[in-house]
């Protein structure tokens, strides 16, 4: 993989490493990892590019980071505090702290479907082939991840306003 | 009773068009349905959200390093850049002359060169490497390379072609403006069958070693830039 390729992919990379560790530092720290074994080695022929990128990253992900359980998880994490007097954009990042929240508590299988296709826009075969799992199985991993999410959001809805 | 994987798959419009349009009658029809596809929306938007506050910061300095140690080692024996020079496929028509060419001179500025700036200026605008434009009668462009140098200027290598000689160039846009940086040039007639590849590329090799190079743009970057000039 060329620098220049790999430059192109550094953004949506660090998002998906965000979506897997949820926070800053820990996707940091993965990006750091995925880019280096990137540069040794090569992306074999039959894989395209992006998806090997994923892989390497997701696979890295499960193989150190998540074992070692680096820092908080999204639970334990803070919601960041913004001076803001716009109770809109209070609003929205209390919504975004809350969806943090919840997607913490899915299991990393399905945290990684949600994270290619709800933030990715990948498509569910270009996700099958990334993740090297069938078409059915990213089909129900990414409903149940979306119903769970749904649902662990609604009780915390309805117990901040009960 | 749709079930949450068919309503997941219509929000990915991953369904088969008749299922899809199957669905999205009974969504203006049941109000309860609506609502299950408008909170999937809305999580999924705030999802997105999350993962994208970190796209307005810059990368951490420990990849930009890795990055920048990278395409250092990568110079001396053939650099990044030069990998992708070859390897794109477009710009083979450019490597193949350069076999051709003997007793290069590089200059820094040709003075011939400005009769015909702003029409090399428009056409390194507006042009795609590894196509042929005519700028005049008498004068064919055809960009083979671009990139980013060390400054964030977006720089292009291309060949000028006339009746009588061919030359090669190094051209940057700073502001506005394209700034013609380095130019090599094949005499009008070859005096020695002896042909002298390696003195040539060291030439334009050097410069932009000089210039630096951040990174080369694929095709399809040159398109999407091309279309945002035009």
């Amino acid at each position: 993989m060329s620098i220049a390729d790999l430059q192109r992919l550094l953004p949506p990379l660090r998002r998906f490493c965000f979506s897997l560790t949820g926070n800053r530092a820990d996707a940091d720290d993965l990006l750091q990892s995925t880019v280096e074994k990137l540069l040794k080695h090569p992306t074999p022929d039959a894989v395209a590019m992006d998806s090997w990128a994923f892989r390497i990253c997701r696979n890295l992900w499960i193989d150190e980071y998540r074992s070692r359980k680096v820092r908080l998880a999204y639970a334990a994490a803070q919601p960041e505090v913004h001076d803001s007097a716009d109770s809109e954009q209070q609003e929205q990042q209390m919504s975004i702290y809350l969806v943090e929240e919840a997607i913490a508590k899915l299991s990393n299988e399905h945290q990684e479907v949600l994270a290619l296709i709800a933030i990715e826009g990948m498509s569910y075969k270009k996700a099958a082939e990334t993740l090297d799992l069938p078409l059915g199985t990213i089909m129900s991993r990414l409903a149940r991840a979306r119903a769970q999410l749904n649902e662990a959001l609604q009780a915390r809805y309805n117990g901040e306003t009960a | 009773m749709i079930s949450d994987e068919t309503l997941s798959a219509f929000l990915d419009a991953e369904l088969p068009e008749a299922d899809m349009q199957q669905i999205y009658q009974q969504v203006q029809q049941q109000p309860e349905l609506a609502l299950r596809l408008a909170s999937l929306c809305s999580m999924d938007a705030c999802f997105r959200k999350m993962a994208r506050r970190l796209d307005d910061e810059p990368l951490p300095a420990a990849v930009t390093e890795l990055l920048q140690a990278a395409s250092q080692d990568n110079q001396p024996q053939q650099g990044w850049w030069q990998q992708s020079y070859s390897t794109l496929q477009r710009h083979a028509a450019a490597v193949a002359s350069l076999a051709l060419i003997s007793g290069m001179l590089v200059g820094y500025y040709a003075p011939a060169e400005a009769d015909h700036w702003p029409l090399i200026a428009s056409t390194l605008e507006q042009s795609v490497s590894g196509q042929s434009y005519t700028a005049t009668k008498q004068l064919t462009l055809t960009p083979t390379l671009a990139f980013i140098n060390n400054e964030q200027q977006l720089c292009r290598h291309y060949q000028q072609s006339t009746a009588t000689a061919t030359s090669e160039h190094l051209a940057c846009k700073q502001g506005d403006n394209w700034q013609l940086i380095a130019s090599a040039y094949q005499p009008a007639v070859r005096h020695s069958g002896e042909y002298q590849l390696a003195s040539h590329q060291s030439a334009l090799d050097s410069v932009m070693d000089q210039l630096g190079v951040q990174a080369v743009l694929t095709l399809q970057q040159e398109h999407d830039l091309q279309r945002k000039n035009n």
